[in-house]
């Protein structure tokens, strides 16, 4: 009996015919690619960029950029914090080109990893405004897009009335916001960080921490994202949040009964920033669309709300442009966080907010 | 997410293996082996490698081993609570479904065939829609000023006991419930009838055969059912951040989250995190084995059974099984496709608000939208059909071999469950993408290859336990008495073990077909440059806040999916009815043949 079953041959071959097949297919997609893309040590022959993005109007850009210049953008878009999750799990053997995204504290950790390229200018720097010049580093790591507000009060107009708005962020201690705001969980949410590293800021590290601790006695909800804060907004489950404005805009423009109000005593700068990585598969194509997205051309495609959603409602840094007539321009005091002190504190911030506030 | 449904019966495979120890020998389960290693152990072991070697990855790289992670790890109070709640929502929720699958097996049973074939479709619905879509159906009903509210009038507050941990394990047990009904389901049919109208001779009643000696023959199913869920609930992180937002449990995987949050993303206290989430599904696996193997379920017959059941009953278990389903499907389901034809979101249920813009927006893909569910289609097909395959042969494998090699791939597969999708994910860029790869050109990441393997490796431990199960059904005395007649084992297995576990082989090709579709960890981490899937496409809608816009097109996707679905029954159906139709051609044959 067991002189017949050592010959098995059926129970052998099967496995082994699939493993063969995996073993081809992927040995030859693997070499097939491994030109482009796959494997950044071999210098690519075909013109072409690796551009990682968040931002809503990544896909037109790249469009744009590849109708002018005939260089193939290949794009990731995702949320900031899956791009970043991808940029640091590639570090030994990096794909990317080019990365843009909103947060500078967030572009200097990966600067602070020695990932991106330093010290080189784009021509038409000097077209940046004064705002835009105030967000480049010292060590030209990385250069503004655009800039938005990294937090601001959203209200639903019809819960609320005009006359009771706030209209600075310590109006949101008042008993109308008694178990009716909310906001994101900063070590969840990316742009959250830069809010409550900015109210640190303007307030002092003691007094800002007492502020929040002030909000979660009024009743203060912490959500994890965007997405659950302003469902929670629309539906009417709060009156206010305080979230990214961009985000806020989405919704205003679809429709939905909201109003946008910037706190007198300033907002905090998040700037949609873009880096090139300084070992950079394509590097010459990478500069030259750093260059385009700066230029008017380039502002051009990212201003269109039919190109990024929510996203095109920013505030320019680049002279001459012309913003979004939708988006509050003037009015704005906008308060500069410091990327680099930010970037140093950020791990102990996010521990402190969540075992004292969303605890 | 990958869904999917179990009907492993481990034990009995066991048991069957340890008889069957010397049917085959040598090194046949090596090429089962090597696969579970490519595509699971291989990256995992990459990832979890580094809570021991955390420079594993740097540039350069250092093989400095450290404590530092997992002290970090173990350390933290809060860690250890977020542990405690992972798994005491597990069991709940584990506990709920196997409760609730357990009825709606038993009950499908009962019920007329024609019913019982519509609930148990809908059942396989239930399986197949994504978890975000039930999460956030239940929240747009449930919350303040929500759909019930609206309709209802119910004053804010009404529902705050629903967004705590009852709530979710609530959500979560019926979310989960499918696994048990499968696998109980296959089992049911395979009941001894001997013992049952022993028990019936001896003047057993209906409950005290359904208590003492039904359930008890099930125990092996209805635990492996409950074990994926258990395992699901233990590594979720989707429902409960949908569900308790503000309640704010600390689970695992939400320490999880934000060690990849933080700056630089902690890779090290991730894997740390994970090995142990990994560990304790694996302890609750080896404590299942153990269970199952103190007793004796090898009780199959051949013969189906059908429990005749008074008209009355009958009716009451398919309203039972109706009821059920509305609330896990209908409700979150209904809420979902409610918003996809909202203008806007604040609008909610009143009059003005309802527009079939949305659809008409997502049928207006343009090129690319196309494109990418094409990209998604082809990705479904490639790996359904893949994952079928293999987990046939390490299926076979694995009941028909009790060597400690497979039995501890058996357990690390199961484990793969409760790791976080994104941390599967992110074990494959660091797999695929290893600096010793480069001198042999086999970076994998970066190509469709990578993204496909990585679909496999989620969707294979169900599968395989699946075929397990099925494989477990087969009676070893078939197989001996094949082999006595001096069949070869190619004989064996495509005479004998393909036919009978055919339905289970076409299940996990669904399974993982539809589970592609809308698969996003993998799919946002590693998808090839400029070529984004469909889930990519529809949750980069979510992430600029067009919620409607990505409601209809998940409506979209469900569509395709139940099509290709519906489509793959219709063929089973008709393939085993032009077999049965030769099978009587043959009998009516022989007849004449005889007599003449």
């Amino acid at each position: 009996m067991r002189q017949v079953n050592r010959k098995r041959p059926y129970a052998r071959i099967l496995p082994l015919l699939v493993i063969i097949s995996v073993i081809v297919a992927a040995t030859v997609t693997g070499c097939g690619t491994s030109t482009g893309s796959a494997a950044p040590a071999s210098a690519a022959p075909a013109k072409q960029l690796v551009f990682y993005s968040a931002q809503g109007y990544d896909s037109a850009m790249a469009k744009a950029f590849q109708a002018k210049t005939g260089i193939q953008v290949k794009l990731v878009d995702d949320s900031t914090g899956k791009i970043v999750a991808k940029i640091d799990a590639e570090r030994s053997n990096p794909h990317w080109d080019v990365a843009w995204f909103d947060g500078d504290s967030t572009m200097q950790g990966l600067d602070n990893e020695g990932m991106l390229l330093q010290n080189w200018t784009p021509k038409d720097v000097s077209n940046l405004t004064a705002l835009g010049q105030s967000l480049v580093p010292a060590d030209k790591a990385y250069y503004p897009a655009s800039v938005t507000a990294a937090a601001a009060i959203g209200v639903n107009t019809k819960l609320l009335s005009p006359d009771q708005y706030p209209k600075d962020w310590r109006d949101l201690l008042t008993p109308v916001f008694k178990n009716s705001l909310a906001m994101n969980d900063p070590s969840i949410s990316g742009p959250t960080y830069p809010y409550v590293a900015g109210i640190m800021d303007i307030m002092g590290t003691a007094q800002g921490k007492q502020y929040f601790q002030d909000l979660k006695a009024n009743g203060l909800r912490v959500f994890p994202t965007n997405d659950n804060t302003l469902k929670a907004l629309l539906a009417g489950q709060v009156k206010a949040v305080t979230i990214q404005d961009s985000a806020l805009a989405a919704a205003e423009v679809k429709g939905d009964p909201i109003k946008i109000i910037y706190p007198s005593s300033g907002v905090f700068t998040l700037p949609g920033v873009i880096a090139i990585n300084k070992n950079a598969p394509d590097m010459a194509a990478a500069k030259q669309f750093v260059e385009y997205v700066l230029s008017p051309a380039g502002q051009k495609v990212m201003a269109d709300v039919k190109n990024g959603g929510g996203d095109s409602y920013f505030n320019p840094v680049i002279n001459g442009i012309q913003p979004n007539p939708a988006r509050q321009q003037s009015g704005i005091n906008w308060v500069k966080v410091d990327p680099i002190k930010a970037a140093k504190d950020e791990n102990s911030l996010k521990k402190w907010f969540h075992d004292n506030i969303v605890q | 997410m990958i869904t999917s449904s179990n009907k492993a019966e481990h034990t009995k495979a066991e048991h069957i293996g340890s008889r069957l120890r010397h049917w085959g020998s040598g090194a046949g389960d090596v090429p089962g082996a090597i696969l579970l290693v490519v595509l699971i152990a291989y990256p995992l072991a990459t990832l979890l490698g580094q809570a021991l070697l955390p420079h594993l990855f740097s540039k350069p790289m250092s093989l400095l081993p450290s404590l530092a992670p997992l002290r970090s790890v173990f350390g933290s109070k809060l860690n250890l609570e977020a542990l405690v709640n992972s798994l005491s929502i597990g069991l709940a929720e584990a506990v709920l479904a196997i409760a609730l699958g357990s009825f709606s097996a038993l009950a499908l049973a009962r019920v007329p065939r024609k019913v019982g074939v519509v609930l148990d479709a809908f059942i396989w619905v239930v399986f197949f829609v994504p978890s975000y879509v039930i999460a956030q159906g239940w929240v747009i009903l449930m919350q303040d000023k929500g759909i019930l509210a609206q309709l209802t009038g119910l004053p804010n507050g009404w529902s705050a006991w629903f967004f705590t941990r009852f709530g979710l394990v609530l959500i979560m047990g019926l979310r989960y419930f499918p696994y048990v009904h499968f696998g109980m389901q296959e089992a049911l049919l395979h009941i001894n009838q001997d013992l049952v109208q022993a028990g019936r001779a001896a003047g057993a009643g209906r409950r005290q055969i359904m208590t003492k000696i039904i359930l008890p023959l099930l125990t092996p199913a209805w635990l492996a059912g409950g074990s994926i869920a258990f395992a699901e609930g233990f590594g979720d992180f989707g429902i409960a951040a949908a569900i308790t937002p503000q309640a704010h449990i600390p689970m695992a995987t939400y320490q999880i989250y934000a060690s990849l949050s933080e700056a630089p993303v902690n890779y090290p206290a991730a894997a740390g995190m994970s090995m142990v989430v990994v560990l304790v599904t694996a302890a609750a696996i080896v404590l299942q084995f153990w269970w199952l193997k103190k007793r004796n379920y090898n009780t199959l017959s051949s013969a189906a059974s059908r429990d005749p059941a008074g008209g009355s009953n009958r009716r009451s278990m398919a309203v039972g099984v109706a009821a059920l389903l509305f609330v896990a499907l209908f409700l979150p389901l209904g809420a979902t496709l409610c918003a996809s034809l909202w203008k806007t979101w604040s609008g909610g249920m009143s009059a003005g608000n309802w527009t079939l813009s949305h659809y008409f927006r997502a049928l207006r893909l343009g090129g690319d939208g196309w494109q990418a569910l094409g990209r998604s289609l082809e990705y479904s097909l490639v790996t359904a059909f893949l994952t079928m395959s293999m987990a046939l042969v390490v299926g076979f494998q694995m009941s028909f071999k009790d060597s400690r090699l497979s039995r501890l791939l058996n357990i690390l597969t199961m484990s793969v469950i409760a790791v976080p999708g994104i941390v599967l994910a992110a074990s494959f860029i660091f797999a695929w993408n290893a600096v010793w790869l480069i001198p042999i050109h086999l970076v994998l990441y970066g190509t469709p290859v990578c993204l496909a393997m990585a679909y496999i490796a989620s969707s294979l431990p169900y599968a395989i336990r699946l075929e397990v199960g099925a494989m477990s059904q087969l009676p070893a005395n078939i197989l001996k008495a094949a082999e006595s007649f001096g069949a070869r084992n190619r004989t064996v297995i495509r005479k004998i073990v393909l036919p009978l576990v055919r339905g289970t082989a076409i299940s996990t090709f669904f399974m993982t077909f539809t589970g592609v579709m809308f698969e996003l960890p993998a799919s946002s981490l590693l998808y090839p440059p400029g070529q984004p899937t469909f889930s990519v496409l529809i949750q980069s809608k979510f992430d600029n806040f067009d919620w409607s816009g990505g409601a209809a097109l998940t409506v979209i996707g469900l569509v395709v999916v139940f099509a290709a679905y519906g489509l793959g029954r219709c063929l089973v159906y008709y393939s085993a009815r032009v077999r049965a139709e030769k099978a009587q051609q043959a009998d009516r044959d022989m007849v004449p043949a005889a007599g003449g």
